[in-house]
């Protein structure tokens, strides 16, 4: 019975926002109502470390939406909030103010927290950087002039791509790892050192198996030391380690485990209460791992299918496979898949031309592939891990071979 | 008057054979052409959403699916079904003769 004629999400990044379309474009007919913390306008977060940090993208840009989207009869954006209590059995959540507000069903896409340096941040320094939200980037430009040489704490995704803006930029740019080659734990290390090595080719310093123990300076950071004895002068440090979920919010009412437990419908423990993106936990139908993912076209799919099921219960399973693109330099990388291992890598392509494409295989069957400038690999490579079939591993290293071809012998294989 | 006046030959009829999408330049324009059931298309070749080529996608039915962040667009209005992209990409009137596919270029 529904009583409330009311659907509330908790969180409006992509995942949030791009249920709440759903929801309208699907013709729901109560209201949707949208709370984020930020004050901000729902902003897409991608161009953060790009395009928006290179100042080549203003703030009407990085919008989600424009603000017309908003102003639907059906839709309540309520910003600079945040939700402090959920209380399922009366079916409502109460805000920061005290307000409380009423749902029929309830998704929870809050996404992630940016891991923090403590010790960093107790020494309060001026020129210390995050990067996660959109006040973030633009406290980095405001203070772009000042900086010659930044030091960049962790050489992920982030960290790599801000490198390669602040590179453009005319910076000095050095990046210190903790592991031995960067983005090995998802790459591997041939394709880990493959993306350090281009960024070194550029310019740019990265130091691996190594971290900073000293941050020396007085308001602002002027000099830092290593545990390996590395001292670098440097005027701004950049934080990038990554990301994690909590479950505070959540703590004694839904199941978590570093992640929102969601089933194949985005339902958590509690019916009617629904989780999508970077805080939820998912079965992965190509290997049965419960896994969480922190990238944005998973975000946006989780998002949507949430709402088409809590529109219509147990309708849709989600079964996306993880995709995520990156830009470094010259390099337009795309990675699907999600495979936590493998026992064997085969290249399509050539590594020096950097145009290529390595695919990661569990028993025969791609589990995996990192596209480098081949983009219209892509899509085809996403159908042939959803399929998961075994395919013939000499064809798929030979260029001479169409991609397509292989996908349609190996489904006619299996 | 000549029915192709301002028309420009673009591409074969025969070019089909093996792609389903093909991209081409006019006056710095990119355009990408694809054929569906016997009907030819021409769309803008560049993603209303973020700067990548469209033909590099690949086409199901009357929906092209844009290789980076997996918008489709209509081939035959250039509207996009869903997220990222919000805006249509530019349509193009086509005309086939004989072996000839002309489109009209802004």
């Amino acid at each position: 019975m529904s009583t409330y004629n009311q659907i509330v999400i908790i969180g409006a990044g992509i995942a949030g926002v791009n249920a709440a379309k759903t929801l309208l474009d699907n013709d729901y007919e109560g209201k949707v109502v949208l709370i984020d913390r930020d004050e901000n306008l729902p902003y897409d977060r991608p161009p953060l470390s790009k395009e928006y940090l290179a100042g080549t993208m203003d703030n009407d840009g990085i919008l989600l939406h424009p603000e017309e989207f908003y102003r639907d009869d059906r839709m309540e954006l309520l910003l600079g909030k945040s939700v402090t209590e959920l209380r399922p059995d009366k079916k409502t959540v109460i805000l920061n103010d005290g307000e409380e507000i009423g749902w029929d069903k309830l998704l929870i896409t809050t996404g992630s927290k940016l891991r923090r340096l403590q010790p960093l941040d107790e020494q309060n320094f001026e020129n210390v950087f995050y990067l996660k939200t959109q006040k973030d980037a633009s406290r980095v430009q405001e203070q772009l002039s000042s900086i010659n040489h930044l030091a960049i704490i962790g050489a992920g995704f982030i960290g790599l791509e801000v490198a390669a803006s602040m590179l453009a930029a005319g910076k000095q740019v050095t990046v210190f790892e903790a592991a031995k080659t960067p983005l090995s734990r998802v790459l591997g290390e041939d394709m880990g050192t493959y993306i350090a090595e281009k960024h070194r080719a550029k310019g740019i310093e990265i130091f691996t198996d190594d971290y900073i123990t000293q941050f020396k300076g007085d308001s602002s950071i002027r000099e830092v030391e290593t545990k390996n004895g590395i001292k670098l002068a440097c005027d701004g440090v950049l934080v990038g380690i990554g990301v994690s979920t909590d479950g505070l919010l959540v703590e004694g009412i839904l199941d978590f485990d570093d992640g929102i437990i969601v089933n194949e419908f985005c339902e958590t423990s509690v019916a009617d209460i629904y989780a999508a993106g970077d805080c939820a936990r998912w079965t992965y139908p190509i290997s049965g791992e419960k896994i969480r993912i922190e990238h944005w076209d998973h975000a946006m799919n989780q998002g949507a299918t949430a709402a088409l099921n809590m529109l219509q219960p147990n309708s849709q399973p989600f079964t996306t496979i993880p995709y995520f693109w990156s830009n470094q330099h010259d390099l337009a990388i795309q990675y699907v898949g999600h495979p936590t291992t493998w026992d064997q890598t085969v290249l399509r392509g050539s590594m020096e031309d950097d145009t290529f494409t390595m695919f990661y295989l569990l028993e025969n069957k791609v589990v995996g592939a990192l596209i480098v400038n081949q983009p219209t690999n892509v899509l085809p490579i996403r159908r042939l891990i959803s399929q998961s079939v075994i395919v013939n591993t000499d064809q798929l290293g030979d260029e001479k071979v169409k991609l397509k071809q292989i996908i349609k012998q190996a489904a006619v294989i299996n | 008057m000549n029915q192709l006046e301002a028309f420009v030959p673009v591409a074969k009829v025969s070019d089909f054979d093996d792609e389903e999408l093909i991209s081409v330049e006019v006056d710095d324009e990119e355009i990408m052409l694809c054929q569906v059931e016997g009907k030819y298309y021409a769309i803008n070749n560049i993603c209303s959403h973020a700067h990548v080529e469209l033909s590099d996608g690949e086409l199901d039915g009357c929906f092209v699916t844009c290789p980076l962040h997996f918008s489709q667009f209509d081939v035959r209005t250039g509207e996009p079904q869903g997220p990222p992209a919000k805006d249509p990409v530019e349509t193009y009137e086509v005309l086939v003769v004989d072996d000839l596919i002309y489109i009209k270029p802004y």
